[in-house]
């Protein structure tokens, strides 16, 4: 005997998922059906989400209101925008409460290994924005990754004939750790991204 | 420094063994098929995360088995690697997040009868000669191999989609890096082959009486391969894969003026991938300041004694030596340490003579 048709279909959808394969959706779907409480909750979550949660169409990162509150804050700094691949990253930069400017989110790297171009990413409406407000510096906050790095490329490329400051996150050494501890390639970019000690 | 003990759980025919080493020479005798290889086989496991002899580490496991652990201690360095599904790898007891952090912190040059490949094998046999070679004694040259290697695909991924039909764009950005992390991949492997020249070359002469010639085939136009594959983008679209760059370097023997690949002796080939062997180990000294281990796997007893002779010369320089062979008789002067292995009931017991 087959599982009725809409439990398959169930598990149909959970495969939809990143990372999620047919032995896993079935294991959810029968926890989904064995503990209806946390079913009940999930499916409130998603429908919530679903239905309030949109892209900010200024920034690109996810948002209740749109503009998003970084972007409709008087408070912040208009004319810094950091770029960045994904709206986790936001969130992690704004934790730790080190930036107080604006964002912009890619919504990823490009990657022809993904399917990824430029095209498929926030990069016009970025161009665009340095076009029109009134930008002194983006700065490039991609992960110090092959793709991280293809992209920060090519937006150096898009962004060059604009009158504006382009820079780059440095990379090196963690906080907090021994040298001993971090491998060769962290140190050769930790010294050639080395400052002078001002006094 | 050297090697002063092993252990072994599940590794081909070894369920688990123990071993204490000594420096100096250490001769490891037993038939055909008792495990003189796969013991030899650990310590350069130990050395490089990987085997001379498979590149799939399931061949590796004992039979049945669905782990296997090695670990050595070399000077008061513990190497250990734990193999099932992923390998694993402990210095010291802490784990390292990458293989590669810990690639090479025992040095070692394996001469083996699988060398041959050098001379007569692919161009991309010749490269992994010249990468292992470099990454014992430059660590970041594996990172560079391994970003090139990304953006190499990115690269093909892209070419390939042009070719069907869909332009992704920006791959210029791709280009950009390609060239960036091949001019310190060659840098790296030109002066390898430098030394290889300043080292092998008299070394061959001393065994053969013949004179080698080493030269590198660049694989790309270095002088400005950013411009080259620019230039050649709608060739390669055809092709659906990059053409030029340090992936599709070489390395060309030739032996009295003749290409060693097609026109030298089985005799004559041995004697040079000992003599590049050699003169690896001679780089790996003087680079790092750290002698390596040697080990001799079987090509002994390939040799005429004249050629042993000489090699046993060679060989007095470094501080420890591990030989394994099947012939006792190819004791040349001096103190060995003797390791016999022998087949007891179908397991393999190691004893060694006082």
């Amino acid at each position: 005997m087959n599982p009725p048709k809409i439990f398959v279909r169930l598990t149909d959808a959970l495969q939809l998922l990143p990372g999620i394969g047919k032995k896993s959706a079935e294991r959810a779907a029968f926890y989904l059906l064995s503990n209806p409480q946390n079913g009940e909750k999930i499916f409130r979550s998603i429908e919530a989400v679903l239905s309030e949660i949109s892209f900010c169409s200024k920034c690109g990162n996810i948002t209740v209101l749109d503009p998003c509150p970084i972007c409709s804050s008087p408070r912040r700094d208009r004319a810094t925008i950091c770029v960045v691949e994904k709206p986790m990253d936001v969130f992690a930069i704004e934790r730790a409460g080190v930036f107080n400017g604006l964002y912009h989110v890619l919504g990823g790297l490009i990657s022809p290994l993904d399917n990824k171009g430029p095209k498929d990413l926030n990069i016009d409406s970025l161009i665009a924005r340095v076009g029109k407000e009134k930008i002194n510096e983006v700065i490039i906050a991609t992960n110090p990754t092959t793709e991280g790095e293809a992209t920060a490329l090519y937006l150096r490329e898009q962004l060059k004939s604009h009158n504006v400051r382009i820079t780059r996150i440095a990379q090196g050494i963690p906080v907090g750790t021994d040298l001993d501890f971090a491998d060769d390639v962290t140190l050769l970019r930790a010294m050639e991204g080395r400052r002078e000690i001002k006094d | 420094m050297y090697l002063k003990s092993l252990y072994v759980k599940n590794f081909r025919n070894f369920r688990a063994i123990e071993l204490d080493f000594e420096p100096g020479r250490n001769l490891i005798l037993g038939d055909n098929g008792v495990g003189k290889t796969n013991l030899v086989e650990i310590v350069y496991f130990l050395s490089t995360f990987g085997s001379f002899r498979t590149y799939d580490d399931r061949d590796l496991l004992h039979f049945g088995e669905s782990f296997f652990v090695v670990s050595g201690e070399y000077g008061d360095v513990e190497v250990k690697v734990r193999y099932s599904d992923e390998k694993e790898v402990f210095i010291n007891g802490v784990k390292k997040r990458r293989l590669r952090d810990g690639f090479g912190t025992i040095p070692v040059i394996a001469f083996t009868s699988g060398d041959l490949d050098i001379v007569n094998g692919s161009p991309a046999r010749r490269r992994r000669f010249m990468d292992i070679g470099i990454s014992l004694y430059r660590r970041p040259y594996i990172e560079m191999l391994s970003l090139y290697n990304r953006a190499w695909r990115q690269r093909n991924s892209w070419l390939n989609q042009v070719k069907t039909g869909r332009e992704l764009g920006a791959v210029e950005v791709w280009e950009e890096q390609l060239s960036r992390y091949a001019s310190p991949i060659i840098k790296a492997r030109v002066e390898h082959v430098n030394k290889l020249i300043d080292y092998a070359i008299p070394l061959f002469y001393s065994l053969t009486g013949q004179e080698l010639k080493i030269s590198y085939k660049e694989g790309g136009d270095y002088s400005n391969l950013g411009e080259q594959l620019r230039k050649m983008r709608d060739r390669e679209i055809e092709r659906g894969y990059t053409l030029y760059g340090p992936h599709r370097d070489d390395i060309v023997f030739w032996v009295d003026n003749h290409p060693a690949k097609t026109v030298a002796s089985f005799g004559t080939k041995r004697a040079l991938t000992v003599s590049l062997r050699m003169a690896q180990a001679r780089i790996l000294t003087e680079v790092r300041g750290e002698e390596p281990i040697i080990i001799l796997d079987e090509i002994i007893g390939e040799l005429d004694k004249e050629r042993i002779g000489s090699l046993s010369k060679l060989m007095s320089e470094y501080e420890q030596v591990l030989i394994a062979t099947a012939r006792e008789d190819i004791r040349w002067g001096g103190n060995f340490n003797v390791y016999r292995i022998e087949n007891k009931n179908g397991a393999p017991v190691i004893k060694k003579d006082n």
